[in-house]
């Protein structure tokens, strides 16, 4: 297991870092925990997150996390003058406000419409999209010095770079043009003569019928009038995402079984502009050596254990050596993927996270103790 | 209460991410395959792990076979749009011009729940085929949140459609999922505190939200080390003066394995008591095992529970 630390220079530098990684191997508690750090370095942080555990939000003074940033009380750590809030998404509030801010006369006309608030609340990518959007006004106006974004836990955790694209497909200029006859452009003599749009609405209307149709067609146009604004946020936060003093960690688990995930996540941003600052791999079990096993065949202690419960724990650790064997193999695959990046390891403790101190203490095995110095 | 669970023709199973559902998929699947059930496992486009499991070459719309008896399919939203619109427009040239459209992909790819209905429409199609038939077929759904989403789309679309071919079919498919003698909701979780966290909340929102019974919940990786606070307490008092790194690796092992035990033993309690249904559990791996060594495991844990 690696013991080495690095810098924690990035935290004081960046001005937003996103974790991504699978689901259930700890994305939300690293970004919560590095956030925690950059806060005590002096920072003005805030860690936006999705679905925390209740007793995670506990941990950081919450009862609950809501739409606006809470902030934390930090206490002593906030000595070097930094804080720390949190906010939990609401993917639904933020579209609805969304509308409300940009679409002037017509937010009410688009927020009843029933295909729109099915879209809010089905939409695959509403909640992948929506932390961009929520992202993009923190970032430009929250007043932070560093953004920690855990990402949302889909398998495929990377639709969520794909979000802006996707919801862009809804306002595609010729997808309009089929639902808003004057929606721009000239509707030529070839147009004319090919037009998927018309046998597409035939279709629609044989699979749905008119009036869906109709209701359909009052979607496109009345998003037709908030598409402006969402290009160029669209755009701006697809530059923001590849900043320079924007980084990602890949947060994933050392399980063998669960390798091919991380594998995943690293190529799809390996293969982007993107700068991966380092692998975090929580739950790393421990090498427990031979010499713990031995321990337990000395004569004081097999006879307090009882000649039981002696068999029983000598089971019971060799499955935990198997376990910190096990561990080895998919680090050191992963090591192998990361090449130059660092990978670090986050022990398996026997208790769950829930306090600062915690928190803080969990950045000690990737940066070393907090310094002291200001 | 196995038996019962795999009478239905449909099964859902879903959980949080990384707790351990295509394993469960590929266990229910093959337990029914050896009972002598015709069983077709469906993954909606993924990334197929079904195919690394039982190391076949592709796994795609058109089912394949992994064993005797059992059969996959990944359902990709275009694919099933494309055997929908087949249906519904009787000619097949026109048919695959509107769907092969970039534009019209476009649209169906943004417009609201559009693909999550086509892909509804196909696990009934594959239901309720005559041809080639299946006893059982086992939905591998992708994790909580977005599971809720897909399986609520036929209501809400029922709710906007309400003539036409789609809505026939969504009442079709609203009649199957909310069948309790046919259609039924698996919940795999992990004997942890936040993965219970969510099978709770789960449970809680589908009760509410989509009518398709919950007919069990798997808790997987059960490690069962049973150490308890005495063994840690007479280990450390015995081994007072011994120098040397095995003592302090001793303790913090048996710290960890009470810290499990403890945390399984309260976790698998709060299942059983919130939640009325049959609780299954399966066994933690330690060592380095395959995907297809998992799955037996599972498989034979799962039996013992019939």
């Amino acid at each position: 297991m690696s013991e080495r630390h690095i810098s924690d220079s990035v935290l004081t530098e960046a001005r937003l870092l996103v974790c991504v990684g699978t689901g259930g191997v700890g994305k939300t508690t690293t970004s919560a925990a590095l956030a925690l750090r950059a806060a005590a370095l002096g920072r003005r942080t805030l860690v936006l997150t999705i679905d925390p555990a209740k007793r995670l939000a506990n941990a950081m003074g919450l009862e609950s996390l809501g739409n606006e940033a809470k902030p934390v009380e930090l206490g002593p750590l906030s000595a070097r003058g930094g804080s720390l809030a949190a906010m939990m998404l609401d993917a639904q509030r933020t579209f609805d406000e969304l509308i409300m801010r940009t679409a002037g006369v017509h937010a009410e006309r688009i927020l009843k419409n029933r295909i729109y608030r099915i879209m809010v609340d089905q939409f695959a990518g509403t909640q992948e999209y929506m932390s961009l959007e929520r992202l993009y006004d923190l970032y430009e106006r929250g007043g932070y010095d560093l953004i920690v974004l855990d990402t949302p836990p889909s398998k495929n955790t990377l639709d969520f770079f794909d979000a802006p694209r996707k919801t862009a497909g809804l306002f595609d200029e010729q997808v309009m043009r089929w639902f808003v006859p004057n929606s721009g452009g000239d509707s030529g003599f070839f147009q004319k003569l090919f037009n998927p749009g018309a046998a597409v609405l035939k279709l629609l209307s044989t699979i749905g019928g008119d009036k869906f149709v109709a209701e359909l067609g009052e979607f496109f146009e009345a998003l037709r009038v908030v598409r402006a604004e969402f290009k160029v946020r669209g755009d701006r936060v697809h530059d923001i995402l590849r900043d320079a003093r924007t980084h990602y960690v890949v947060v994933a688990s050392p399980d063998p079984r669960r390798v091919d995930e991380a594998c995943y996540v690293w190529d799809r941003l390996a293969g982007t502009r993107m700068q991966i600052w380092m692998m975090v791999l929580n739950r790393s079990h421990h090498q427990f050596g031979a010499e713990g096993a031995a321990v337990l065949e000395q004569p004081a202690v097999a006879s307090a254990l009882g000649p039981e419960r002696t068999t029983h724990l000598v089971r019971a650790y060799a499955g935990l050596a198997a376990l910190g064997l096990r561990d080895r193999a998919g680090i050191a695959l992963l090591m192998s993927k990361a090449g130059s990046t660092p990978v670090l390891t986050v022990p398996a403790k026997g208790r769950d996270i829930h306090t600062l101190d915690e928190l803080l203490s969990m950045t000690d095995h990737l940066f070393g103790p907090l310094s002291a110095k200001g | 209460m196995l038996k019962a669970l795999l009478q239905r023709r449909l099964l859902f199973v879903t959980g949080k991410g990384g707790v351990g559902k295509t394993t469960l998929v590929a266990a229910l699947g093959t337990l029914a395959a050896r009972q002598g059930k015709r069983v077709l496992l469906c993954e909606l486009d993924t990334d197929p792990s079904l195919r690394r499991i039982f190391g076949v070459p592709a796994i795609g719309f058109e089912t394949a076979r992994l064993a005797e008896n059992l059969y996959a399919c990944n359902l990709v939203a275009a694919d099933c749009m494309r055997a929908f619109v087949g249906r519904v427009v009787p000619s097949r040239r026109v048919a695959d011009a509107i769907v092969s459209n970039r534009i019209v992909g476009i649209f169906f790819e943004s417009a609201p729940s559009v693909m999550e209905a086509v892909i509804l429409d196909q696990i009934t199609e594959r239901v309720t085929q005559e041809k080639p038939g299946y006893d059982l077929v086992i939905i591998d759904l992708p994790a909580s949140g977005h599971a809720i989403k897909l399986l609520r789309v036929a209501r809400s679309m029922a709710e906007m459609v309400s003539v036409g071919e789609l809505a026939k079919r969504l009442r079709e498919v609203d009649a199957l999922f909310t069948d309790p003698a046919r259609a039924g909701l698996v919940l795999v979780t992990l004997p942890e505190e936040m993965p219970v966290n969510e099978t709770l909340e789960l449970a809680g929102n589908l009760r509410s939200a989509v009518k398709t019974a919950i007919v069990g919940v798997v808790c997987n990786g059960l490690r069962h080390l049973d150490v308890e606070p005495g063994d840690s307490e007479a280990v450390s008092a015995a081994v007072t003066g011994l120098s040397g790194d095995g003592a302090s690796q001793l303790l913090e092992a048996l710290e960890l394995a009470r810290y499990w035990t403890e945390q399984e033993r309260e976790q698998l309690a709060r299942l059983r008591t919130e939640l009325t249904v049959p609780l299954f559990d399966t066994p933690f791996v330690f060592s380095k095992a395959s995907d297809r060594d998992l799955v037996e495991q599972v498989a034979a844990r799962l039996m013992e529970q019939a």
